[in-house]
């Protein structure tokens, strides 16, 4: 279904990509969101992204899956707006001033995150970040995101336990733990 | 033991995380459909997607393709015409090779013959068709119309013509010898995605609601639609089973007008004059034996009409230059 649809698009229907477009945008809007924690540039990155999928369609490999090779341009496309908005804030605390006020959008939706998560996964990179929300929130495949992030899956698995561990280590280091050691200790007697 | 940590990791995050159902709804639809029109239309930002030969003609959104299934040889050249303002608009581009699988492209037409048949003189309709496979070839998600406005002497279809102000379509005072009138068609124009008071997306949530509504077997869901114009106005006419087709279609409603004509790797196409201020294309195949190897277009920018021609290569360069010339003659002199 979805290959005829492609099929139709590298034939000049271009109209079809609609479709896809319809089918996508929410999932991608959504993972979008985890990653930038904002939801207006979630929303522009999350055109961006469909413009380079429709531009990159021609390479697409039917023998992958559709959905993990949209997310790869998405996982790409917010990798480099987290490594430009690092820069950014470097430059920002070297000039002692940060201009980056929430649009009205950001000041109404809820957080994506809970205030101490959301400074954990800030503080993570943004691999293990992306690996984190791929794993966690979008409950992707460690071959799924093996093929997303462009890594070997066991490479991945790796990465996914290294980053979790991080963030635990983080989030107990600034109180947010107890629940969670609360949780480990039950789960220790148990097993 | 690790396994069981990283379950209490995965829940901790997940509780610490805005549930899917809480991000607000999105629709993206237009804004990326737009920017990938914008794409289409200019090459050097990205490679055009080579475009299906249709025998329909459309005009959605200031861009038309035209009909041109012409073949010929030597090294393929393409051919521009502009207008006084120094806008492309009619150009010659490489046809697609791509065709619809045969048995989607017959479910098509079996649909359209369908909604057809349904229909009395002077109607058009917009149809839906439950058939997943076909909706990802054609129109994905989307309705389609079809209408009958159709005529079977000069007369009622010249009245109906200029009654209904459908674009200026006479008959040619030069046709080759034999060729005799066969049929007029007038074609209203479709309600488009994104016109003021959404009407497209009022039938299309119309006749998807039946469909998802329908019972197991229902497939074609129509309804009829109030026109307010013409789009097309088409006179054929035949010498056994050889025909010429004549085709005059409104461009662009705002924006740039263009139109484009297929021309496969092997096809000669030229410009060509039809008067002191008329240009045309005139794009030919005299090796092949199929219809429509002989094609002729050009833009009257003086009434914002797209003319065509097409007949097969019985008919030589010089009668469809003549029957070019006596359109614009007639056109000239309304």
């Amino acid at each position: 279904m979805i290959q005829a649809t492609i099929d139709a698009i590298r034939n000049g229907q271009s109209d079809a990509y609609s479709s896809i477009v319809r089918h996508y945008q929410r999932p991608i809007y959504i993972y979008c969101c985890r990653l930038l924690g904002d939801d207006t540039e979630a929303e522009d990155a999350a055109q961006d992204i469909f413009v380079k999928a429709y531009r990159s369609i021609g390479r697409y490999e039917p023998t992958g899956s559709f959905s993990s090779w949209l997310y790869s341009i998405a996982y790409r496309h917010c990798l480099n707006i987290l490594r430009r908005r690092k820069l950014h804030y470097k430059i920002q605390s070297l000039l002692k001033r940060d201009d980056r006020t929430p649009g009205p959008e950001t000041l109404v939706d809820e957080r994506t995150f809970s205030p101490p998560l959301e400074d954990a996964l800030r503080r993570l990179s943004a691999l293990e970040r992306s690996l984190l929300v791929l794993s966690v929130f979008e409950e992707k495949t460690y071959p799924e995101i093996a093929a997303i992030v462009g890594k070997n899956p066991e490479a991945v698995k790796k990465r996914i336990g290294r980053a979790k561990r991080k963030l635990r280590a983080m989030l107990e280091e600034d109180g947010e733990g107890e629940a969670w050691s609360k949780q480990e200790t039950v789960l220790q007697t148990r097993s | 033991m690790e396994q069981a940590r990283d379950c209490i990791a995965d829940a901790k995050l997940r509780s610490g995380g805005l549930k899917e159902e809480r991000f607000r709804e999105i629709d993206i639809v237009d804004a990326v459909m737009g920017r990938v029109r914008r794409l289409d239309k200019d090459p050097r930002k990205a490679r055009r997607p080579r475009r299906l030969t249709k025998t329909a003609v459309l005009a959605a959104a200031g861009s038309l393709v035209l009909l041109g299934s012409v073949a010929g040889y030597a090294a393929t050249e393409y051919v521009k015409l502009k207008d006084s303002q120094g806008r492309v608009v009619i150009e010659t581009i490489e046809a697609s090779k791509f065709e619809l699988p045969k048995d989607i492209g017959q479910r098509m037409s079996e649909y359209r013959d369908r909604v057809h048949a349904a229909l009395k003189q002077d109607e058009m309709a917009a149809y839906y068709v439950k058939d997943d496979e076909a909706n990802a070839y054609a129109a994905i998600n989307q309705i389609d119309f079809e209408s009958k406005l159709e005529y079977d002497t000069y007369g009622d279809y010249e009245s109906r013509m200029l009654s209904a102000k459908a674009p200026y379509l006479p008959k040619p005072d030069s046709l080759p010898r034999g060729y005799e009138f066969e049929f007029g068609k007038l074609t209203p124009r479709p309600p488009l995605r994104g016109d003021p008071g959404n009407e497209f997306e009022q039938i299309r949530d119309r006749l998807k609601s039946a469909a998802e509504a329908a019972k197991k077997g229902e497939i074609l869901f129509m309804e009829t639609v109030k026109w307010k114009s013409i789009l097309n106005s088409k006179l054929v006419f035949a010498k056994g089973s050889a025909k010429i087709e004549l085709l005059a279609t409104t461009g662009a409603e705002n924006g740039t007008p263009k139109a484009t004509i297929s021309q496969r790797e092997s096809d000669r196409s030229e410009p060509v004059r039809l008067s002191d201020a008329q240009q045309a294309v005139y794009v030919r195949d005299d090796g092949s034996e199929a219809t429509n190897t002989n094609s002729l277009a050009w833009y009257d920018e003086a009434s914002n009409i797209y003319y065509s021609v097409y007949a097969d290569s019985s008919i030589t360069r010089e009668e469809m230059l003549r029957i070019g010339k006596s359109i614009v003659q007639a056109a000239g002199d309304r």
